[in-house]
Order: C-alpha cells, then structure tokens, then sequence
C-alpha cells in the first residue's frame, strides 16, 4: 500500500466530526465540544509529531481551535473536516516557528520515546523496540519540516498522498518526493540500530544520550 | 528520482505512542468574539461583491466610456474587454471554489493561472492590433503612469472588500489563492479601464493596463494573504 497501513481518506458526511462541523459552521455552538473531542486527540498528536514537544502541541492546539472557530464561516458544506483541520494546524506550526525564528526543527527530546507503550514481549524486546523508536524520533528530528510532515501525514496519520498534498499544498509528486526522502533517512537510522555492533563498539559500553539530539536552532 | 509507487512505511515504528484516551486540556481562552457563521459568511461576500461591482461601476460613469466602444474591431474588443473579463470570472471561481477535500482547487492549477492570468492579458496587450483610429498621447510615459494610477485605485477597494469578505477563507495553499484573488480583482479594473480608455498602443497597454494586474497579484500574494490564510 503506497505509504503504508490503509490510506484512511474521510467520507465527507459520514463521520459525526463531519456533522459536528457543519452545526457548528451553521452556528451551533454546542456544536463545538463534539468537534473538539473528536478531533483534539488526532490534531494534538499530530503537532507532536512535528514539534517533538507535548506543551508546544498544547499551544499550538489551542490556536489551531481558536482558528478553526475564526473560519467556521469559510467551511465548505459537504466536504470532509479533518484535512480542514490538519491544514490549519499545520499553518499554525509553521506559524509559530516562524514567528520564534527558529529553523523548523524539532527537539528529539526523547520524551516521546519515554512514552512508548511497554509490549507484551520480554524485557529484551521492549528494550529493542524502544531503541527503534529513539532511532526513528532522531531521524524526524534531523529531517527537514517538509520532508518530516509529509511523512507524518503518509505514515501515522494515514492520510492519502491526494489529500496530504493538499494540505501541503504541493503537488503530488513533490509529496512522493519528500515522503521518499524521508523514509530513505528513517531507514538508514534503523539499518544503523540493527547493524552488528563492532568490538570496539560493544566494549565501548553505554550509547549516546538522546536527549543531547537536534535541539531548536542549532 | 523517485518513481510511483512509493514502498510501504508499515516497518516504521511510532515514536509517539498515542495514548487510548488521552485528551488535550480544554481551550484555555473562551471562544469570543462569536465568530461568523455560514450564513453572515454569505452575506458578507454577496455584500463585499455588490460593493466591488459599484465601485468599478461608479468610478466608469464618472471617468466615462470611451466613444469608439461601438466601433471597436471584434479582436481588439475580445482581447481587452471580453478576455480579460474572462479571466478575471474564472480567477475568482478557480480560487474560491472548495475542491474534493474543502481545501480548494489543486495548487498547480491555482499557481498556473495566478501567473498565467496576469501573463495572457500581457500578452495579448502586446500582440493586440490596435484599432484604425489608434489614440495616441503626446506623454506616452505620462499616459501610461495615469492609467497604471487608476487601476491601482480602482484595485484597491475591491481588494480590500475581499480581505474583509474572505477572512480566515483559505486553509492550504493560501499564498497562491490570494494571488489568484488579487488577479481577479486586477483583471476585472482591467476590463473597466478598457472600457474607458481609448488609448490603444500595445506599450501603452502592456505599462498602463496589464502591469498593475501583476501587482495586483502579488500585493494580494504578500500582503492580503495574511488575512486570508485560515
């Protein structure tokens, strides 16, 4: 499957955050606590992935909300509310660090990693999938906001590459492109986590600290 | 180069683990001021058209119609009044139409006519045959600036009735939509000094008429943007 797992495109109407919104563009606003519930947790977990922080995705959260309440009116009848979403919250990231004059990086703090849920597998396991996870969240980090987005949009919000570019606002291609990119450095990353360690390297003791990664403007 | 389609990203775990009901602290500011529905949305735009209208209109009567406009060849009149009016219908129609996915018209086919909008009534202002009775001013540069002055001025209102009409109304591609306004607006000033001024060099209409579209556009592109942008 191009990008991986289902390409979960939203059905305009079906989904009730899709009549949630049209209520709440019609101007309903008890309307808004349904869409803020359905689509808080996607968007929120969205911004963290491509800010690398849980407070900054708070921040962002809430202006992307407050944006999305400005816009309402503007909300085409009919159409599907999440890639609405996603486009304003992701305008409001590249709002807000642009705004920072920071470069779009994120920190790999490895916050995120430290919430990876524990598997059902032995210690050994869980220590090896938590690596995976470090290897790729300091991949995400070194990255470009472009490339990163548009693999983040591919891979964990499921998105079809039509409606990621669109919210981009590249073309299809030029998603394909940064999304190839990316996952050429994601799997470089985790080639180099499975690589058998040399002897100096497995005497050499504990790995790097990977809070010490790409931190803002550096 | 990367050639379709794209391998599986299945094998690439989630750093992020998204927690099974874990929701976001609730908005911390209250939602005011209430914001415009649909309907006020609909109102504003009808009533920010109708005032555009008017103000083109207005600023015709008093500037006056050219006196040829009936004996205009037929080419000449396509390509500086019929054209242009078309262009600037499709402009607007193209950058406010909502698309598949509520996000607009795909961002190639805004991009291109945002710049091929402003281009093709360039060109055709170059390539255009001016009429047997050519007018001719004795200050071509003079003539060209004055012209070039109105469009700017009979620009100015309608694109500032779409910063308000089309608040927060573009969430992707943002940039390129507002050009694509910008250019309509343009190039609807450009049909109305058209039918006004009876100057018909290409120079003159290339400097005078066709120019102030362009940067109609990308005012609309650097400036008006940010007030379009959702």
């Amino acid at each position: 499957m191009i990008g991986g797992g289902i390409a979960r495109d939203p059905r305009p109407g079906e989904d009730p955050i899709d009549r949630a919104m049209n209520r709440y563009a019609d101007g309903d606003d008890g309307a808004f606590a349904d869409l803020f519930a359905g689509l808080g947790p996607r968007l929120r977990a969205f911004l963290r992935r491509l800010s690398g922080s849980a407070d900054v995705a708070d921040d962002l959260l809430q202006e992307t909300f407050l944006r999305m309440h400005a816009a309402r009116g503007a909300f085409a009848r009919g159409r599907p509310v999440l890639p609405w979403a996603y486009a304003i919250a992701r305008n409001c990231y590249i709002s807000q660090a642009r705004s920072a004059r920071v470069r779009l990086e994120r920190a790999a703090t490895g916050e995120a990693v430290l919430e990876a849920a524990a598997g059902a597998g032995t210690q050994e396991q869980d220590g090896i999938a938590r690596q995976m996870a470090e290897a790729v969240d300091r991949a995400l980090a070194g990255m470009t906001a472009a490339r990163r987005e548009a693999f983040v949009m591919l891979r964990y919000e499921g998105l079809s590459v039509a409606t990621a570019a669109q919210i981009a606002g590249v073309s299809e291609g030029a998603l394909k492109i940064r999304a190839f990119h990316a996952y050429e450095i994601i799997r470089a990353a985790l080639a180099e986590q499975t690589a058998p360690p040399t002897p100096a390297e497995a005497g050499a003791g504990s790995r790097s600290n990977p809070g010490s990664a790409t931190a803002y403007g550096s | 180069m990367i050639v379709t389609p794209l391998p599986s990203f299945d094998h690439v775990p989630d750093p992020l683990d998204r927690a099974p009901g874990e929701l976001p602290r609730p908005l911390s500011e209250p939602l005011s001021p209430r914001a415009p529905d649909r309907v006020q949305t609909k109102r504003r735009r009808q009533a920010a058209s109708w005032l555009s209208v008017g103000w083109l209109v207005s600023h015709l009567t008093v500037f006056g119609v050219r006196h040829d406009l009936w004996s205009l060849p037929p080419a000449y009149a396509a390509s500086q009044i019929a054209a242009p009016f078309a262009l600037a219908l499709g402009s607007l129609y193209v950058a406010l139409r909502p698309g598949r996915w509520g996000l607009g018209s795909s961002t190639a086919a805004v991009a291109s006519l945002a710049i091929g909008g402003p281009a093709a009534f360039g060109l055709l202002a170059l390539a255009s045959r001016a009429p047997l009775r050519a007018g001719t001013d004795a200050e071509p540069l003079l003539a060209a600036v004055v012209c070039s002055d109105l469009m700017l001025v009979w620009m100015s209102a309608p694109l500032f009735a779409a910063a308000f009409a089309l608040r927060r109304a573009f969430a992707a591609a943002a940039v390129w939509r507002s050009a694509l306004v910008g250019s309509g607006v343009g190039l609807a000033s450009a049909v109305t000094i058209s039918l006004h001024c009876a100057n018909a060099d290409p120079i003159h209409l290339l400097v005078g008429h066709a120019t102030p579209v362009a940067a109609g556009s990308v005012f609309a592109a650097l400036v008006v943007t940010r007030w379009l942008r959702a």
